[in-house]
């Protein structure tokens, strides 16, 4: 089998390349196609004495034996799926933009190779191909396609305390009218198993580019320096596909694996591939605004408040606090009782006041300067955090300033119920920056997405990224994918 | 519970109590603020304590709740009252459709 271009992955980085992309090309992913009224059935019968969210990405456990993704270790708390759309299927929807500082690359040995100006155009268009609805207060001036309603609720509860703070923008589809076969979000806060289907996966991004199921590349053979063809594992034994230039568009950690497996030229970097891996850790806090009564539930999508009041850049981390648009969990919640005032037999004013209680989710940064490594070595993938162990003491200082920033608006942390999850473990299913780009000495694929060292291997992913700053990355992939696309195109405009 | 039943309950648990050293003590301590159960019943009206349990309810009466029993009164008291500080909160359910609501 032939094809001018391959692409490895049908998630949303290599989706949205080949529905961009003017050459003939061929998607294969290793993943099968799915039923989701049958994998939520699948989660339905599960013993729901694990966690809700390990039990969901179960529920995607492929069929095929050859998918079955890495075990990280115990203080990485990531986890990824090998189905069809990979994991876009669990992506809870949120669709930030890295912020422009992260571009402006002030101070990092790992700068990204454009400025946020450069990339802006792609993020637009990013935007529409997720379907963004967004808040009229969303700082970034969004392309959406439907308002999230039950916005101003949330906006009249916070104002006192945090003037500027906002819903984030969602993948959901929101509006009936502009369905076009996807589902409308009915607010049910399971996207990752809702039968509505209303959240933007990679299978909505439409294209006329022909699919492979359950056809996994295990490594690229290399000629004369140049790729030639992808050596694959199928349910029917083994396959070859020739090709005139390969995109490597895999989840990060596979596509690691593939290239390490690969006779890659000598001009590839190799030491530096999965030298610099990044992801997000957490710290969840809570606090009382005293006063208001938080709108819980009466907004029309899963989302969450973004406060920019308490997200910022310290020590080289950059930090982003979500408020969540659910109650608080009981621990939170007896914490906030006023113990006084139930004593004073006010004991409907006490409760009613637990209504005035936000959860924070932080997520920090893990910069690519605390060099968390994952590697792929005698066929087993293993990651070293001995970085980010020697460094996680400092999120104590951001977690200060956030309550100091706490106190300084009125409202008051409840510190007891302060859960610093970052002290254990790091990963919020954000694996990224294995294959980073860029100018510097650290990057393993040039500006142009190339890998470097060979003359048709591009990358596509979250793999690219240099430094992903502390937001989701799902909005910047796609927006990569397409500057990569654009590229592509231009480089076949001009041979032609 | 129903209100009448709750008063009444309220007085049963306080008689036989009170023959206890433990809440001879509380009432000592709180003797100077009111300890009328009508007074109680009324000023907590808003509020339902199905499934409170005597000890806690001692505590709520005699205003002697410590920071001890914040989990206990959350458990017993606080879930039968979300609707306080939620909205609709009885009709919503994590996982199932319609678990967010939109009423503007």
């Amino acid at each position: 089998m032939f094809t001018d271009t391959l692409i490895i992955g049908n998630g949303f980085a290599g989706r949205t390349v080949a529905g961009s992309l003017s050459a003939d090309c061929l998607i294969v992913e290793r993943g099968e196609k799915f039923n989701i009224f049958e994998r939520r059935e699948r989660f339905m019968t599960m013993e729901k004495t694990e966690g809700h969210h390990s039990l969901i990405r179960r529920a995607y456990q492929s069929r095929h034996a050859f998918n079955t993704p890495e075990q990280l270790p115990d203080d990485c708390a990531s986890e990824y799926i090998l189905v069809d759309g990979g994991c876009s299927n669990h992506w809870g929807g949120l669709s930030f933009r890295l912020s422009e500082k992260i571009f402006a690359n002030e101070g990092t040995q790992f700068p990204w190779p454009f400025s946020y100006q450069d990339i802006k155009p792609f993020y637009n268009t990013a935007e529409k191909l997720l379907r963004i609805s967004a808040d009229a207060k969303d700082p970034e001036s969004r392309h959406s396609t439907a308002v999230i309603k039950g916005a101003t609720r949330w906006h009249q509860a916070l104002e006192p305390y945090f003037p500027a703070a906002y819903i984030g923008a969602q993948a959901h589809n929101l509006s009936i009218d502009s369905a076009n076969g996807q589902g409308h979000c009915a607010g049910a806060g399971d996207c990752e198993l809702c039968p509505m289907d209303a959240k933007t996966r990679a299978h909505h991004i439409t294209g006329n580019t022909a699919v492979m199921n359950g056809v996994m590349v295990e490594r690229l053979r290399f000629q004369n320096g140049k790729a030639v063809e992808a050596i694959c594992t199928t349910e029917n034994g083994p396959m070859t596909i020739g090709f005139n230039r390969v995109i490597v568009a895999a989840h990060g950690v596979e596509s690691l694996k593939l290239l390490c497996k690969s006779n890659l030229p000598i001009g590839t970097p190799k030491h530096l591939m999965g030298r610099h891996y990044q992801d997000h850790a957490v710290a969840e806090l809570a606090c009382v605004l005293p006063g208001t009564t938080i709108p819980f539930f009466q907004v029309n999508t899963a989302a969450q408040v973004v406060i920019p009041e308490l997200c910022g850049e310290y020590d080289g981390i950059e930090y982003t606090t979500l408020g969540l648009m659910t109650p608080s969990d009981e621990a939170v919640l007896a914490s906030a009782l006023d113990i006084d005032k139930l004593n004073e037999w006010r004991t409907e004013e006490a409760i009613r006041e637990l209504g005035s209680t936000l959860n924070l989710f932080v997520l920090l940064e893990i910069p690519p300067e605390w060099d968390v490594r994952l590697s792929f070595e005698e066929a087993k993938v293993s990651m070293d955090t001995t970085g980010y162990h020697e460094n996680k003491l400092r999120y104590n200082q951001i977690i200060a300033d956030i309550y100091a920033k706490l106190e300084q608006l009125g409202a008051k942390p409840l510190r007891a119920v302060e859960r610093k999850h970052y002290m254990n473990a790091f990963g919020t299913h954000h694996l990224v920056g294995m294959l980073g780009m860029g100018n510097g000495p650290h990057a393993v694929v040039g500006p142009d997405f190339k890998l470097k060292g060979t003359d048709n291997v591009f990358v596509a992913g979250a793999a690219l990224f240099p430094r992903c700053g502390s937001r989701n990355p799902t909005l910047t992939v796609v927006a990569l994918s397409l500057m990569l696309a654009e590229k592509l195109n231009n480089q076949i405009t001009i041979r032609a | 519970m129903q209100r009448r039943t709750f008063v009444s309950s309220l007085l049963l648990v306080c008689g036989s109590g009170i023959a206890g050293h433990g809440l001879t003590t509380l009432a000592r301590n709180a003797s100077e603020r009111s300890q009328d159960p009508k007074l109680f019943a009324s000023a907590t009206k808003g509020v339902n304590f199905s499934g409170i349990s005597n000890e806690l309810l001692l505590k709520l009466f005699s205003r002697q709740l410590t920071d001890h029993d914040r989990q206990s009164f959350y458990a017993e008291v606080v879930n039968h009252n979300r609707n306080l500080f939620i909205v609709d909160a009885h009709s919503k359910r994590h996982g199932l459709p319609g678990f967010y609501r939109v009423i503007e």
